[in-house]
């Protein structure tokens, strides 16, 4: 019998003394990955670097398992893949960067102020081209949006994911979904589904 | 209450109650607040139910693979960090229990009691310092006491001290009527193995050493032996002296 095939008879328990460790982390770990992919995908834009980042958290996550709070596993994770993002990949993204004057202007309404119908919109736009629209708002909001509309973190979750105090989360928030909006409202009339000045 | 951060807070379920009611008065009376609010949730369910699942079944399955080595390599790590010291410490346990059998069988190896008389003759590498000054004088004192009487007139040609497993030796070359003798001074009892007690002599051991006779005998904590190609007997007259 090799070595392997010894070490591989030695029953887990004796091992680590929490048989359940890995069986209980690959089960939350499983459902929550999608997510964990997701927002991996959607901060670098590079399925490769995503993959990677994804990995990595999770094996973060499986070596700090210990010290999981038992609350809820999917922002814990969140948290990781967000700061192992910004430690690691901000520096070489590609993506809009925060601009000062982004972070201080006046925060502009969600709501259209040219009257363009949001049914319009909303019903011809499809999930790629949200997408598209994601990724020109500035990282620093996007990662906001994506946070809380995507993955439903509350407040307090992406602050701690983010490393940034509550109240710049709500000020990201309400810029990003502006910045949105109207991100998808130029797509929008782009590609026809809107016309500018004209109602439903 | 019009900030807008507020009418994000408001959707997303962050403000507290009494805030929400502030709100919901604000949203009663202006149309503005009301359609703003409108917006945001319509933006929110928007990206909420448009936004695409990330297909990751691959992807997890390469997570699982990368676990695996992870548990594997601490599982290694376990065994080494438990077993390891153990197993050393019973290793150096059969290399010193085996050195030890060694040292007390191996005829190779020269025992401080059984020692191999041609290492002793030798020296092998053992450093040598030529026997001057006093020690000379001392020597020669010995012999010429001890041969004086005899009508070979040996004569002293030198020697050398040098110490063989820690028994310091002198090696003195004398030369007589009959040809040279090489004299061993050691100072310890030893019995040289592979060297045979002489029965017409009670005392003296015999035995060969690089072809040649040798004769040996050992007295409280010395011996001497006296090493030359003549017969046992003649040696034995020598070392009688």
């Amino acid at each position: 019998m090799g070595w392997n095939g010894w070490v591989g008879r030695i029953p887990r328990p004796m091992l680590f003394g929490k048989r359940d460790k890995r069986e209980s982390f690959e089960r939350q770990a499983e459902k929550v990955f999608p997510s964990v992919l997701g927002t991996a995908l959607r901060l670098t834009r590079s399925r490769e670097d995503a993959e990677d980042l994804a990995q990595e958290a999770i094996v973060r996550a499986y070596d700090a398992y210990e010290r999981f709070d038992g609350l809820n596993f999917k922002a814990w994770m969140l948290r990781i893949v967000t700061n192992l993002y910004i430690n690691r990949y901000r520096q070489r993204q590609r993506g809009p960067m925060l601009g000062s004057l982004e972070e201080e202007g006046a925060i502009e309404p969600v709501s259209s102020e040219t009257e363009l119908p949001d049914r319009l919109l909303f019903d011809n736009v499809v999930g790629s081209e949200i997408e598209e629209a994601l990724w020109k708002v500035p990282e620093d909001f996007r990662m906001a949006v994506i946070l809380s509309d995507i993955e439903g973190l509350s407040y307090q979750e992406i602050a701690d994911a983010t490393n940034v105090p509550i109240g710049t989360v709500r000020s990201r928030l309400a810029r990003g979904r502006s910045m949105l909006r109207r991100a998808l409202e130029g797509y929008a009339l782009k590609e026809g589904y809107l016309k500018k000045g004209t109602s439903e | 209450m019009s900030d807008p951060i507020e009418f994000h807070a408001f959707v997303d379920g962050e403000l507290s109650t009494s805030q929400v009611a502030e709100m919901e008065a604000l949203i009663e009376s202006s149309p503005i607040a009301s359609r703003e609010i409108q917006a945001i949730r319509q933006l929110k369910e928007f990206v909420w139910t448009k936004s695409s699942q990330v297909d990751a079944k691959d992807e997890w399955k390469s997570c699982v693979l990368r676990l695996n080595e992870i548990d594997k390599a601490r599982r290694v790590e376990f065994v080494v960090g438990r077993f390891a010291p153990a197993l050393c410490g019973i290793f150096f346990l059969v290399i010193v229990a085996g050195g030890l059998v060694s040292r007390r069988h191996d005829s190779n190896y020269a025992s401080p009691l059984h020692p191999n008389l041609a290492r002793f003759y030798g020296g092998l590498n053992a450093p040598k310092s030529p026997v001057d000054g006093n020690k000379e004088i001392w020597l020669k004192n010995l012999i010429n006491q001890s041969w004086l009487s005899t009508p070979d007139h040996p004569q002293f040609r030198g020697g050398f001290s040098y110490e063989m497993d820690g028994v310091p030796v002198r090696r003195v070359q004398v030369r007589d009527g009959a040809g040279d003798v090489t004299v061993l001074f050691i100072q310890r009892h030893i019995e040289f193995e592979g060297m045979t007690p002489m029965d017409t002599h009670p005392g003296f051991m015999a035995g060969r050493v690089n072809n040649m006779n040798c004769v040996a005998r050992s007295e409280n904590v010395n011996t001497v032996a006296v090493i030359a190609d003549r017969p046992y007997e003649d040696l034995v007259s020598v070392l009688s002296h």
